[in-house]
């Protein structure tokens, strides 16, 4: 389906109900009009959206024997996904880089739910783990060069190689592969809406499980763990860190030359409410985050025994359209079946961060 | 002319936006510029945003050309084949600045 003839995506494309309501009251004459323009296309859409919402399963890539399966395909420096398959389930190592890291990774992030959730894969019932590696994007000559980003499309995951200079390989990071990979949990679980703070907490439960896959590969305990997402695919300098700091929001990267300051707020007083960023899906996710911390350190040991279980249990609970306060409240109510002292814990993390549960 | 970019989103979630107005560009690039805009294609305002993508960058163009003032979002997926070239030169030009 289409709009105006400028959509490709068959499955996606549409109007933000979020954004429209908030432009429509726009003094600008190019937002209203955006609006406007938007309204027109909202009816066509509709069906179309409900369907892949209700039914995300037109989008599994159902796997052999329903079990551990992961194919990592080439896109060869170009934007076709999901390229050449150049590395299956079983299949030994091959002299790159990335797709080793892409198979394994993914293998570690489908080990973690399985081991600790009980979960097979993103769908539970064993959906192939799909991933591109060497993701281009087209720069000004309209020529390819290495995309400086990991995104899910909604049936797989993409990762580029970074220009060098900010970024390296998005690879690198177990943290970024279990947050793309969890975006593909969601999918199949809340689905929360991707904007404003249904999609900040879509955001966070993906670094929440992203960044616990990491600590539980390696064996970090919630106190000695570092809590900066990404910092392998960065290019470190003094002025950044990493793409996140889950415990100290807004300080990954400060006064940076070439990405500026970290624009995380750790508080709900500095709540961000404009309409970049869909709403500040990667901006505000850094106060739940935040909260989420609190409650591991607080409950000490490892994040993923009682943090983790508490919050994987709100994300199968959460509904698609909630806020950060209905997000406190179920992580209160799952938190007390591990006892009282668990939810005074979550109580006084989202308290902290100035919501009161 | 003038063409403003917003970029937003991508995994790190910073905002970059540059405005380049012609009139303030030798005449080379500013043929250039206004090649690029007519070849994207874009005339009609409007969103268009992937459903069940995470992660993508958004992108908020807005074209001024005399009294008439376009303003259109794309993401990394929905973004047409014809406008990337123009993209790609602004995103070139962008630079961060504070979300708004």
């Amino acid at each position: 389906m289409t709009h105006h003839g400028l959509c490709h995506d068959p499955i996606q494309c549409i109007v933000p109900p979020y954004i429209t309501e908030r432009l429509t009251d726009s003094a600008d004459p190019a937002a209203r009009s955006r609006a406007i323009a938007n309204l027109k296309a909202a009816v066509a859409m509709r069906a179309m959206r409900e369907m892949t919402q209700a039914r995300p399963s037109l989008m599994v890539s159902a796997s052999p024997r329903a079990t551990k399966h992961r194919l990592v395909y080439d896109s060869n420096q170009t934007d076709r996904l999901p390229g050449d398959l150049v590395r299956s389930e079983g299949d030994p190592k091959v002299t790159d880089v990335a797709v080793n890291e892409a198979y394994d990774f993914a293998g570690d992030t489908y080990d973690f739910y399985d081991q600790i959730f009980s979960r097979n894969s993103l769908d539970n019932k064993g959906m192939t783990l799909i991933s591109s590696v060497h993701v281009a994007e087209t720069d000004g000559l309209g020529t390819f060069v290495p995309m400086s980003n990991a995104f899910w499309n909604g049936r797989q995951m993409a990762y580029g190689d970074g220009d060098g200079k900010i970024f390296q390989r998005f690879t690198r990071s177990l943290d970024v592969v279990g947050h793309e990979l969890t975006h593909g949990v969601q999918a199949f679980t809340s689905n929360l809406n991707y904007f404003g703070q249904s999609g900040a907490l879509n955001e966070h439960f993906s670094d929440v499980f992203g960044i616990l896959v990491r600590q539980w590969k390696k064996g970090e305990t919630a106190l000695n763990a570092s809590w900066v997402i990404g910092a392998e695919v960065m290019v470190l300098t003094p002025t950044r860190r990493g793409i996140r700091d889950m415990e100290n929001p807004g300080t990954a990267f400060v006064n940076d030359p070439d990405i500026g300051t970290d624009p995380q707020p750790a508080h709900m007083s500095k709540l961000f409410t404009g309409l970049a960023d869909r709403g500040g899906v990667h901006i505000n996710s850094g106060i739940p985050n935040r909260a989420f911390v609190l409650t591991a350190k607080a409950l000490g040991g490892n994040a993923w025994d009682v943090a983790g279980r508490i919050w994987f249990g709100t994300l199968l609970q959460i509904s698609n359209s909630s806020q950060f306060l209905d997000c406190a409240k179920l992580t209160v109510q799952v938190a007390g079946g591990y006892g009282a002292a668990a939810t005074k814990a979550v109580q006084a993390a989202w308290q902290q961060i100035g919501i009161t549960v | 002319m003038k063409v403003r970019l917003v970029q937003s989103g991508g995994l790190l979630g910073i905002v970059r936006s540059c405005e380049i107005d012609s009139t303030s560009l030798g005449r080379e690039a500013a043929l250039e510029l206004e090649r690029m805009v007519r070849a994207s294609g874009i005339s009609v305002s409007g969103a268009h945003l992937s459903e069940s993508a995470r992660d993508l960058h958004t992108y908020e163009i807005t074209i001024e050309d005399g009294d008439r003032t376009v303003t259109v979002v794309f993401d990394d997926a929905s973004m047409p084949a014809a406008a990337k070239p123009m993209i790609g030169y602004l995103k070139q030009h962008a630079r961060p600045v504070p979300p708004a």
